[in-house]
């Protein structure tokens, strides 16, 4: 078990390495940071200054070690629209924003779609499991940020039941909360189902059975317990697919997070700021992956002993 | 050996169970009669498909969806039980008649402990304090013969050896001290030593309690060694029935004859005979007269067209043997 | 016996009746009618011969015209959904961004696929360090965000076709490598490769004449529902400004264009959604039927 986390990190950290390197190198071929900084009336002494101040002028890979030895002690450059400001510590001050999000996003996923899945799974074939299938069907097809529009237009604007963006209360949260569950309501209703569907087939179901287990306990506990390992096993895929969609979703909700912070950095052309946040989400979903072992060896005993 | 002075546990009468499919109705059971005595070893034998596993589940009354006991009565110590409620029923699975399934490799939930399975068992019979049932869980552990019950209890499945297993499957269902046990053999476990460690575990669950035991198998040899009467069936019925003496030594039906010729040969995947050429008729679309006609060596024109009446023919100091065959008493071929 | 053999000839004849019928009549017939016209006359038709079916130019401006509402909700049959605030007719822009998204679709997948499917034989054929070389990468491409990548490469290469097709094969080509790597792992082994092995065929005859055949179901599977999520990627990207460059009509970039007026001029926002979810859903159904047909097993993986 532990030696098995230890791979996990060991790998986790192999990717972090692949991605710090692709960061790196894409700033470059953006050319010179040094136009980006620099006004543009600006005289070639000012730019010798500014080459000279960022190591510009030593050999690429020098520029990496020194771009990797930074990152390691935090360091991920200085924005260059928000001067003055570390590109990390404005990535980090935006965080908890969109962890909001996203967790709620992912505890409503879950709260509709492990019931909807189990109960599919049961009553197989009768109209509950159509409608089930319907709604995966949707979840994922709609274009959620179109969703999220439809969702200001009719429930925020027509209905006025809830504010249509920005940040408040509880009541901010849950259209831009909705809008992002709705591919997680639908990939898990459908792996909840089928790995339901397989539970509910087996022989220690059956034995449940012979032994007189009462039905609501052989399908809450019994079935859903060695069911859900499924959905979990794609739940950390799912969860950082979750944060990725969390950049366009804030932009809909002008929602102040992360997301919303990068798409800003685009549009002045603040590669420190993308980067930054690029190798902060790739650390979350490393954490997030981390999370879903510990809870898959934490729900299956076969995986806690060996 | 004798049955005789012995009282009935559980009576079938004309047991009719059918699957409503998409391709029709499936006569899974089709007109089933036995009894079972207290303390007897019933066998009942048959190729996959043949019903005798649907029979059990209709005695227990857990059948797939789409299944459905449409007649006929199972009457267990005096009281009827097709009639009874799902949560009757309940109260009397596990408790008064209990089960192995087929495969008790699979049958323990792999994210519970042993013990807490054995436990759960013990709670729907008779709720008691944890401490307490964990004591009892730990005694039965030990009456199957589990070595270090204390320790076992606290196991998962997985950490088990096969035969321990079953050992535990076994401890489950006779944690509720039942009257009747159905044991369904194992047929894809098929490891030899497992294979005999099962009828090892179920002979010494039979000498310690006498409860009557209803064996279900495809495999003559293994009626030969553990049970007392035999039942053959093919195609959703009896084809024919007595002591496995009388069976084994004056088979009447040409299906059972061919079933003693198959002992060793059984392919893994299908359960298929390869002595006997064929198979069986598929369940919805059923020849009008005896459903073997088709795959049997001596068929005349008749059994093509009406299906066999019982015959009965008692031999001296025997108790029963029937057979429902054309040439049933007077076969003499070969 | 003669009786007997009558009725063997019966039961065969039985079996094979129903199996006369099958194949691909049978194949053609069992096509989900509603999604598969839905891809037609919404997509592809559109994608194909735009100017066959579109009523105006898509970049053409109609001031006077402006905002003007669909047909149904007091416009006219002159503009069928609406113009947007420059007067440009939706209709046809929706008819001209079918083009957009399909050979987005198409080229990343083709791109994306064929790389992936070749690193992918490479890895479960080879083995050893190469396979888990690629496998590392797999995982690594796996956990990168693809919008973030796409925000990224937008920065540094300016918003083009180029450039998204680019994003987009990247994030696509990990998930073929991982199936046919799979695939591979479970053939290689197989007597008749061995057997070919031993007779002296070369690596990419073995390849090519044994295991492709092996996998193309499966790659056909996996492309044909990774048609809808490209397309809603694109859209996605597109709505952010940084997919398919102006003034080419896309249905993502028309969802941005018409946000802020959603509360009064619904139109704009609207109708671009529903094609996407139209195509995507038929999409999805498409290639669900697909995979049933082909290959049941693959239920659990896809």
């Amino acid at each position: 078990m532990w030696w098995y986390l230890a791979k996990r990190l060991l790998q986790s950290l192999a990717t972090l390495f692949v991605v710090s390197f692709l960061a790196f190198f894409m700033s470059r071929i953006s050319g010179s940071p040094v136009d980006a900084l620099l006004p543009v009336d600006a005289g070639q002494e000012e730019a010798d200054i500014l080459i000279a101040e960022w190591g510009l002028d030593r050999p690429l890979p020098v520029q990496y070690l020194t771009f990797l030895g930074n990152a390691l002690q935090g360091d991920l450059g200085e924005a260059l629209k928000w001067r003055g400001q570390s590109a990390l510590g404005l990535v980090l001050e935006r965080l908890p924003a969109t962890m909001t999000l996203a967790g709620a996003a992912i505890l409503l996923g879950l709260v509709i779609a492990v019931p909807l899945g189990v109960i599919s799974a049961v009553k197989k074939g009768t109209w509950i499991d159509r409608v089930a299938k319907v709604i995966a069907l949707l979840g994922q097809s709609l274009p959620e940020f179109w969703l999220g529009i439809v969702l200001i237009w009719i429930i925020a604007v027509n209905l006025g039941w809830l504010p249509t963006s920005g940040t408040g209360g509880l009541s901010h949260l849950v259209l831009p909360a909705i809008t992002l569950s709705t591919t997680l309501v639908a990939a898990i209703t459908r792996l909840t189902r089928s790995a339901m569907l397989d539970a509910l087939d087996s022989e220690f179901i059956k034995l449940c059975r012979v032994k007189g287990v009462r039905e609501r306990r052989i399908i809450w506990v019994h079935a859903l317990r060695n069911a859900v390992s499924v959905p979990l096993t794609y739940f950390g895929v799912l969860a950082g697919a979750i944060l990725t969609r969390t950049v366009v979703i804030e932009t809909v909700f002008a929602w102040p997070g992360t997301g919303s912070l990068v798409i800003e950095a685009v549009l002045g052309r603040d590669f420190a700021v993308v980067q930054a946040a690029m190798i902060v989400f790739v650390l979350v979903f490393i954490a997030a992956n981390l999370f879903v072992d510990i809870l898959y060896a934490v729900i299956d005993p076969r995986i806690r002993v060996e | 050996m004798s049955s005789k002075d012995q009282d009935t546990v559980l009576a079938v009468k004309e047991l009719r169970t059918h699957l409503f499919t998409k391709m029709g109705v499936i006569k899974a059971v089709d007109g089933v009669t036995f009894d079972l005595k207290r303390g007897e070893t019933l066998g009942i034998v048959g190729e996959s498909g043949s019903g005798k596993s649907m029979t059990a589940m209709s005695l227990f009354r857990l059948l797939p969806s789409g299944g459905r006991t449409v007649s006929g009565s199972v009457n267990l110590e005096g009281e009827e039980l097709l009639t009874k409620s799902e949560s009757e029923m309940r109260r009397i699975r596990g408790r008064r008649m209990s089960m192995i399934l087929q495969d008790p490799q699979s049958s323990l939930d792999p994210v519970f402990t042993v013990g807490a399975q054995l436990m759960e068992a013990l709670r729907i019979q008779e709720p008691a304090p944890r401490k307490e049932l964990r004591k009892r869980a730990v005694d039965i552990l030990r009456s199957v013969n589990v070595a270090d019950p204390e320790r076992r209890v606290d196991s998962y499945p997985h950490q088990m050896s096969g035969g321990m297993k079953q050992r535990v499957v076994g401890g489950i269902a006779i944690s509720g001290q039942p009257t009747v046990l159905v044991a369904d053999e194992p047929t894809t476990a098929l490891d030899v030593t497992i294979q005999s460690q099962y009828m090892n575990l179920l002979n010494e669950i039979k000498e310690a309690t006498n409860l009557s035991i209803i064996f279900i198998t495809h495999d003559m040899g293994i009626v030969a060694s553990m049970c007392d009467r035999v039942m053959v069936m093919y195609s959703g019925r009896i084809v024919e029935s007595g002591s496995v003496r009388e069976i084994f030594n004056n088979p009447q039906h040409p299906y059972t004859k061919a079933l003693m010729a198959s002992v060793p040969t059984i392919d893994r995947k299908t359960e298929r005979l390869f002595s006997i050429e064929g198979t069986p008729p598929p369940l919805w679309d059923l020849p009008e007269g005896c459903r073997f006609a088709p795959r049997c060596p001596v068929a005349m024109d008749r059994c093509m067209e009406e299906y066999p009446p019982t015959v009965s023919f008692v031999a001296p100091d025997e108790v029963s043997h029937e057979a429902a065959c054309w040439l049933a008493g007077d076969i003499d071929h070969e | 016996m003669a009786d007997g053999d009558a009725h063997t000839a019966q039961i065969a004849l039985k079996i094979k009746a129903p199996r006369a019928t099958s194949g691909w009549v049978r194949t053609l017939r069992s096509l989900p009618i509603v999604p598969t016209s839905i891809l037609l006359f919404v997509l592809v038709l559109p994608a194909i011969a735009p100017q066959l079916l579109a009523l105006h130019d898509p970049l053409e401006v109609h001031v006077p015209e402006r905002l003007s509402p669909p047909v149904l909700f007091g416009g006219t049959w002159e503009y069928p959904l609406g113009t947007d605030q420059l007067g440009r007719d939706i209709y046809s822009r929706l008819v001209h961004g079918a083009r957009g998204s399909l050979l987005v679709a198409l080229t990343t997948i083709f791109i994306g696929g064929s790389v992936g499917v070749a690193l992918g034989f490479v890895a479960g054929y080879f083995g050893r360090w190469l396979d888990s070389f690629l496998m590392r990468m797999v995982d690594v491409s796996l956990s990168i965000p693809m919008i973030l990548l796409a925000l990224t490469f937008a920065v540094a290469l300016g918003p083009s076709f180029g450039t998204i097709i680019l994003v987009i094969a990247l994030s696509l080509w990990a998930h073929y490598a991982r199936l046919v790597r799979g695939e591979v792992l479970g053939l290689r082994d197989r007597d008749y490769v061995a057997r070919a092995k031993v007779a002296g065929a070369s690596h990419l005859r073995i390849i090519g004449r044994h295991l492709l055949p092996n996998v193309i179901n499966t790659i056909t599977i996996l492309a044909t529902l990774q048609v809808g999520q490209v397309i809603m990627m694109e859209a996605a990207l597109s709505f952010l400004g940084i997919g398919i460059p102006r003034p080419q009509p896309a249905w993502g970039r028309m969802i941005s264009d018409g946000r802020q007026l959603i509360a009064s001029e619904w139109w704009i926002s609207f109708f671009p959604g529903m094609a996407i979810l139209l195509v995507v859903m038929s999409l999805n159904l498409f290639g669900d039927w697909l995979r049933d047909h082909l290959d049941p097993k693959l239920r659990q993986i896809l």
